[in-house]
């Protein structure tokens, strides 16, 4: 009876213990991370009866949380990833909003800028036109500052969101590990029931983890459970939290409880916010402000170069129209030490050589650890190593890669400093306007040409583009361009003279004379960039002999010339080393002409050869045997002035065939071969006869007559050679030459170019002179103008405008990207918190079942107890 | 499976938080009339927005430099008009006074009129634009392009033209020079010209003044060589006087004869078929170029005319009044022959500008086309859009209204 009565009795217990969970299911139905409960009820045995067990009841074994361990890290992986996408996409959608809007993006600046100009060159002395181009450089500057002021705020953004992230993993963390703690205290006394609710309660906090960071987390013996971030570093370990920090340079820092400096675990950090932000950070704002930067140093480079390659309207060279982007003050904020360096202070100045090319990435600087004063930089965009060096000892030290020139200039650089190199970022934002006068804006050609009025040719000539305003024929005298004279010397062959003084047009130096012409074709008159002028002149006693050597009759004595090697290099610019080592060997007595074509046969050289030679101080005495001169063999007759000879000389029709002429000015006489073939002069007539000979090059001979009997004094020169060549290239010839053994290569071309089409006739001139008082010419309008369409930047190479285009698509695939990548995230996310719910979440109908069976199960229990009471008075009462 | 009552609640959330923002997003778009709002809406339509944009912009921008390309040339061949009329007017004049032997009455009656032609000729030259600059001075627009001073006729621009960007890599000239179309006239023979160098002393006021050809042949056979008069040192001269040298200018040599010349203000030297007076105080070093050319300008040739009706007698001198005339009626022939040029080819830039302006129009018409394609939303399928997804918005909250409602306990 006593049995039964427990029976009801522990009944009666359960039932309320499992209506009492079922109320609790209830009210924390949609408690945050709630397990669902129920109670664990198992039946009693108290002893035998008749071979079989007999039942005690129930007891309640446990009140058991319903969880699955699987589904639960299940949800924590997908919140992560959700938070980290959702993060992402949040932060592209920022940045990306003006982009595209006429009022915030570049392309409408960009375009109204160089509209400006080509208003301006339409009528380019209009003052209001050429006030607006200035007004729309500073908007184009203020364009490009908004837009980097805006990137920047959104890096501001990233770094708050990270504060936020980090201070709030702290107390997460803090609050796991107190909780870990009571755990395992209420484990190790077999509670473990009552730390139902401290489960919940750590698991939702594991759940709030991850939405700020991906965690790992092992479970342990005791309940305990670890947690680790990135690469395995420990966040909580049992009882004990590490803290992150966020360093000033916007770096995550780990400190853990044992350690005495923090690690920097930025890199290993994904999911969750903190990833979010950190990709974002790294995929998208700081490519975003270095593809800007980039385009605004392009911009103001290219403006700058080309608009400093015109004249304003006072005539002098223009200006700067944007900042220049490399100015120091500007230079010397790329460069970051890194907050782990232990030397400092250091300068370091970076500069962007070319804009146009340079690639769209930060760099690191890294000395070598083990190795003193050795050091090398990493791109930081594909992780290649693209510069190694060492310490020269001496500062400034200047490394240059990828089209950048890195300057340490000064402080001191210990092993293993780290330099975080970011040439492109500041650039945007220093974008400015620095032109303030519209009459400074240099919408002329610098250089203007116009034909002489006697030419009987056709040929017209118009001015190229200067491609060095700096050149010093720019700054000569009174800061502008000298008068150039182009003078025809024949119809295929013309000289550029110095016409200062047009009475007296003299020779540039280095001289370009006797250049080829092509009649009817697009010639272009000046040398290159980049063309150096070698000229081969003889050795310095002259090229004349000491002596005049006899001859019976006509003929010719040899140029004199010793047998001689020409060497050719070729460098690479940037490293210095030799390409090519090319040679050629000439035969003594080698005419000029001979040697240039030899020479001219090395590819990237061309060479000319021209003998020229004077004759002066002519004495013909009139007595004994007259005066007689042969030239190149032939006999030109008695001679008694130069005048004569020359008209002789002009008047042989063999002579001609051979490409010589004389000019005579009555006092001297000028004898050119314009070949290059060496010229021979043989005197016949008395002692007293004589003409004095001149090679140009200071070597003087006195000719005087053998007497009587037909003999000659002959005397044979050879010619000089000039020759051009290519960038890059050196030409020497080796010792024992007549030639100069090391001669110096000047500088050939002048900075700009000149072309001529048709064909000039022989004393056709052109003249070339600073554009003075040329306010109606709007050429470098034009070509500023036209920069806009060029394709300039990267490769393949883009347009200014388009290059924006990349940047806004790149963000648009992002943006667009991230978001279905966020969808699927999120759906993600929504079916491992189905399968969470689905085991431990709160079902209200089941638990209204539950309350009606319970109820039922305690209102039956309670009918055992009467019934054992029933039958305990049945008895009573049989016995009474 | 098993089925939470939070998951039934937040499913019904999450859809109709979704169905939402897609409401609020369509909405969006029929308000900015815009499918691409953001580069994210498309990626690589918001490229090639930026781009058409740009195409856009810049066509606008080449058909507004056209209609300011063809203002100028319109205004030029108006002026080239009047120039030729005024030629041609010149012309007759100079036919009749060739026609027999006219009286002194009527070639001062005809010199008259000339000189009034002149007069017009010399101001259409140098004609002002729109915008007061000169049009025929080359890139020196401020400076008035010819002067005229005694007899001589000086060009102050250069050659330099005006270009119009009418389309990439096209431009098109708006200006012509002086030069190129009044100055470098073929001459009938070859003339020449007489110039003080720029580094004279010009206080002092060394004066070089160019007579008429003496000889016609010799000219012709010394060009294209020059001549240079240079004031020598009186130590030079045998009488210790201010002297001049004439040298050739191809090799400089002394032309012969013509070494130390004394030197008496108003000298007239011939040289070469070639007449010059220099007169003032030229100081040593002072120089002066003679040069030969085979080209008159045409304000020269008609003030030779108007010279030779006033100065030449037709009774005394019949063949040098004669040989006037004729030079004059060549230079005319050819002046008008510049001009005619000039002026066809200012039909062919006109007819470039017209075209490269019908391409524009086509192009930039295609470009808005092209952009309005992928930028402008397709309204009526946005419309038709917005009234579905508002529909299905609605069934979900009426659903989630039903589902939320059944609950056992309502029953309890």
């Amino acid at each position: 009876m006593a049995d039964l009565f427990n029976i009801g009795l522990s009944g009666l217990r359960a039932q309320q213990a499992a209506l009492a969970v079922t109320g609790q299911n209830i009210t924390n139905a949609s408690t945050p991370g709630y397990s669902r409960q129920r109670v664990e009820a198992q039946a009693l045995v108290t002893g035998t009866q008749g071979g079989s067990f007999q039942g005690g009841g129930v007891r309640i074994e446990d009140i058991a949380r319903i969880t699955d361990e699987f589904a639960t890290k299940q949800v924590r992986t997908d919140t992560s990833l959700f938070a980290e996408l959702n993060t992402f996409n949040a932060q592209v959608q920022q940045i990306e909003g003006t982009l595209l809007s006429d009022y915030g993006g570049l392309d409408s600046a960009l375009q109204s800028f160089f509209d400006s100009l080509q208003l301006a060159s339409s009528d380019p002395s209009d003052t209001a036109n050429r006030s607006m181009v200035l007004g729309e450089a500073q908007n184009l500057s203020a364009r490009f500052q908004s837009l980097a002021a805006r990137f920047n705020e959104q890096q501001s953004n990233v770094t708050s969101v990270l504060h936020a992230g980090v201070a709030r993993v702290n107390e997460l963390a803090e609050g796991i590990a107190r909780l870990n703690d009571r755990i395992a205290a209420l484990q190790g006394n077999g509670e473990g029931g009552a730390s139902n609710s401290l489960l919940d309660q750590r698991d939702e906090m594991l759940r709030e983890l991850s939405t700020h960071v991906n965690v790992t987390v092992a479970s342990q013996a005791d309940g305990q459970v670890n947690v680790f971030i990135g690469k395995g570093q420990p966040v909580v370990l049992g009882s004990e939290a590490s803290r992150l920090e966020l360093t000033p340079q916007g770096q995550v820092a780990l400190w853990m409880e044992d350690s005495a400096e923090p690690q920097i675990v930025t890199s290993a950090l994904t999911g969750g916010e903190i990833g979010g932000v950190l990709e974002f950070r790294d995929q998208v704002l700081n490519p975003a402000i270095n593809h800007l930067g980039r385009i605004a140093l392009a911009v103001s480079a290219e403006v700058n170069q080309a608009h400093a390659a015109g004249i304003d309207l006072n005539g002098d060279p223009g200006g700067q129209v944007f900042t220049d982007l490399n100015a120091p003050e500007h230079a010397r904020q790329r460069a970051v030490a890194d907050e782990g360096n232990t030397s400092r202070p250091s300068l370091i100045s970076v500069t962007v050589d070319d804009p146009l090319q340079v690639p769209v990435s930060d760099y690191d600087l890294v000395f070598d650890e083990a190795s003193s004063g050795s050091f090398f930089v990493r791109r930081a965009s594909d992780g290649k190593m693209v510069f190694q060096g060492r310490l020269s000892g001496e500062l400034p030290q200047t490394l240059q890669f990828d089209h950048i020139s890195v300057t340490l200039e000064s402080g001191e650089y210990a092993p293993g400093d780290v330099y975080h190199l970011q040439p492109l970022r500041n650039a945007a934002g220093a974008m400015g306007r620095v032109l303030d006068d519209p009459a400074l804006l240099a919408l002329a050609g610098t250089v203007r040409a116009s034909e002489g009025y006697g030419n009987r040719g056709d040929a017209v000539m118009e001015v190229g583009e200067v491609f060095d305003a700096d050149h010093p024929i720019f700054a000569s005298a009174d800061g502008t361009l000298p008068p150039l004279l182009v003078r025809f010397t024949s119809a295929t062959s013309y000289e550029i003279l110095d016409n200062s003084d047009p009475a007296d047009p003299r020779p540039l130096n280095p001289p370009l004379a006797n250049l080829p012409y092509a009649p009817g074709q697009d010639n272009s008159l000046l040398p290159g960039a980049g063309t150096a002028l070698v000229r081969f002149e003889g050795s310095e006693a002259g090229r004349l002999p000491d002596s005049a050597t006899i001859l019976p009759g006509l003929g010719s004595t040899g140029n004199g010339y010793s047998s001689q090697t020409f060497e050719l290099i070729e460098r690479d610019p940037a490293t210095g080393s030799v390409l090519r080592h090319q040679a050629v060997n000439l035969g003594a007595g080698s005419s000029a002409r001979q040697i240039a074509a030899e020479v001219s046969s090395l590819a990237g050289v061309s060479a000319r050869a021209e003998t020229e030679l004077s004759l002066s101080n002519l004495v013909s005495n009139g007595v004994g045997t007259p005066l007689g001169i042969a030239i190149n063999g032939v006999n030109l007759g008695d001679i008694s002035s130069l005048n004569e000879l020359a008209d002789a000389v002009n008047g042989s029709d063999a002579l001609r065939s051979q490409g010589i002429e004389a000019w005579s000015d009555g006092s001297t006489l000028r004898l050119r071969d314009a070949e290059g073939d060496d010229l021979t002069v043989q005197l016949a007539g008395d002692p007293t006869d004589s003409v004095l000979l001149g090679d140009g090059s200071g070597g003087t001979l006195s000719l005087n007559g053998a007497g009587a009997g037909g003999d000659y004094r002959t005397a044979t020169v050879g010619g000089t050679v000039s020759a051009w060549l290519e960038p890059n290239l050196e030409l020497s010839s080796a010792s024992g030459g007549v030639m100069a053994n090391d001669p110096e290569h000047h500088r050939a071309d002048l900075g700009f170019e000149l072309f001529l089409t048709g064909r000039p006739q022989v004393g056709d001139t052109f003249t070339v002179e600073h554009n003075t008082s040329g306010i109606g010419d709007n050429r470098n309008g034009l070509r500023l103008a036209g920069l806009l369409s060029q394709p300039l930047m990267g490769n393949p190479k883009l347009s200014f405008t388009d290059s924006y285009g990349q940047l806004v698509q790149t963000i648009g695939v992002q943006s667009s990207q991230s978001q279905i990548n966020r969808e699927a995230a999120a759906s993600l996310l929504e079916q491992s918190t189905a399968r969470r719910e689905s085991v431990s979440g709160v079902n209200l109908d089941e638990e209204a079942a539950n309350l009606i069976r319970f109820e039922q199960a305690y209102n039956a229990a309670a009918q055992i107890i009467s019934v054992a009471r029933e039958t305990f008075n049945t008895l009573y009462n049989a016995v009474q | 499976m098993r089925i939470s009552t939070n998951q039934i609640n937040q499913q019904g959330i999450n859809s109709l938080l979704d169905i939402a923002r897609q409401v609020a997003d369509t909405q969006k778009q029929i308000s900015s009339g815009r499918r691409v709002v953001t580069p994210g809406d498309d990626p690589v339509g918001a490229a090639r927005i930026i781009k058409l944009k740009q195409e856009i912009e810049l066509r606008a921008q080449y058909t507004s430099n056209i209609d300011y390309a063809e203002s100028q040339l319109s205004r030029e061949e108006s002026v080239l008009d009047h120039a030729v009329d005024v030629m041609q007017r010149i012309r007759e004049l100079t036919l009749q006074a060739s026609n027999g032997i006219p009286s002194a009455d009527d070639r001062a009656f005809i010199a008259a009129e000339v000189s009034a032609r002149y007069d017009e000729l010399l101001s259409l030259v140098n004609a002002r634009g729109t915008t007061g600059e000169y049009m025929f001075s080359g890139y020196q627009s401020a400076e008035q392009p010819i002067t005229v001073s005694g007899d001589r006729v000086t060009y102050h621009g250069d050659e330099g033209r005006r270009m119009v960007q009418v389309d990439s890599g096209r431009q098109v000239a708006v200006t012509d020079s002086a030069r190129s179309i009044f100055m470098d006239v073929e001459a009938r023979s070859p003339v020449f010209t007489v110039t003080p160098h720029p580094a004279n002393d010009t206080l002092a006021g060394g004066t070089i003044t160019r007579n008429a050809v003496t000889d016609r042949e010799a000219v012709a056979a010394f060009y294209p060589d020059d001549l240079l008069v240079e004031f020598r040192p009186a130590s030079e001269s045998p009488e210790g006087v201010a002297n001049f040298t004439v040298r050739r200018a191809s090799d400089n040599r002394v032309v012969d004869g013509l070494q130390n010349v004394t030197y008496a203000p108003g000298i007239s030297v011939d040289v070469a078929g070639m007449s010059f007076t220099i007169g003032g105080q030229p100081q040593v070093g002072d120089r002066f170029f003679v040069e030969t050319t085979s080209k008159q300008d045409v304000l020269t040739t008609v003030s030779n005319v108007v010279d030779a009706l006033h100065n030449l007698d037709p009774i005394a001198e019949p063949e040098a009044f004669q040989e006037m005339l004729a030079d004059t009626l060549a230079g005319l022939d050819n002046a008008m022959g510049r001009v005619l040029e000039v002026q066809t080819d200012l039909g062919a830039r006109l007819n470039v500008l017209d075209s490269a302006r019908d391409l524009h129009a086509d192009l930039e018409l295609n470009a808005q086309e092209m952009l309005s394609d992928i930028r402008d939303l397709d309204i009526t399928e946005a419309v038709s859009r917005l009234a579905f997804q508002s529909f299905v918005l609605e069934a979900a909250q009426q659903s989630f209204v039903r589902v939320s409602r059944l609950s056992l306990f309502n029953s309890l």
